[in-house]
């Protein structure tokens, strides 16, 4: 099947399945030069407590109950 | 010392500059028990962070921390609680630094607002890859 024939199904795709379709492209092309990157198959974790709020002030009280015993 | 400025460090030269992150040499101690380590100032975090390894390397025992500490995002897998460090940034005087201990070694040494940023000012000047730290409050350069 050539490009040309493709091309009136992938203009007809969603757009989320035409964001996917890109981001799969972009990870084959890498993968065929030998370059390690994002691609679509793997998950990233963001290892950020930005909203341990309680947390936090838990951390706060057992300084306090430190510096209080001290 | 009043300032003291600290380069960025790229975390996967493959990446180069895209990888660059404000990783902060430290020492921590327990008691008679001390460690060097690699922190990441991190602004957007609400609480300091320490692996379990760091924690165990330190003479930390996980059954006698008995205050539970809440997390989010990830690490919210893992259990975590309170312990308190210290901790001494360059020639700065040693501060007392309060981490959420987690149960799980995949996460990087973490200095955040509670309570690294109440002790510590912080300037990133990102473009330059550098960012500067002197003890809160301080005016002097």
């Amino acid at each position: 099947m050539t490009l040309n024939e493709l091309l009136p199904s992938l203009h007809a795709l969603p757009r989320a399945d035409k964001l996917r379709l890109i981001q799969l492209l972009a990870a084959d092309v890498a993968s065929e030069d030998g370059i390690a990157g994002a691609n679509g198959d793997t998950t990233y974790p963001v290892w950020s407590p930005h909203e341990a709020l309680d947390g936090a002030a838990t951390l706060l009280r057992v300084l306090e109950q430190e510096k209080a015993a001290s | 010392m009043t300032a003291h400025r600290f380069p960025y460090v790229q975390v996967d030269p493959s990446l180069g500059d895209a990888s660059a992150l404000p990783y902060m040499p430290i020492t921590l101690t327990n008691g008679q028990q001390k460690i060097g380590a690699s922190a990441l100032v991190h602004s957007g975090a609400a609480l300091n962070v320490l692996p379990y390894n760091l924690g165990i390397q330190l003479g930390v025992v996980w059954e006698q921390q008995t205050v539970p500490v809440a997390l989010s995002g990830n690490l919210a897998a893992s259990e975590a609680r309170a312990l308190l460090l210290t901790g001494q940034v360059a020639d700065f005087l040693p501060v007392r630094l309060a981490f959420a201990w987690s149960r799980s070694n995949n996460v990087p040494v973490i200095l955040g607002q509670v309570n690294f940023f109440m002790n510590f000012d912080v300037c990133f000047f990102r473009a330059q890859l550098l960012y500067e730290i002197r003890r809160a409050g301080s005016t002097e350069d």
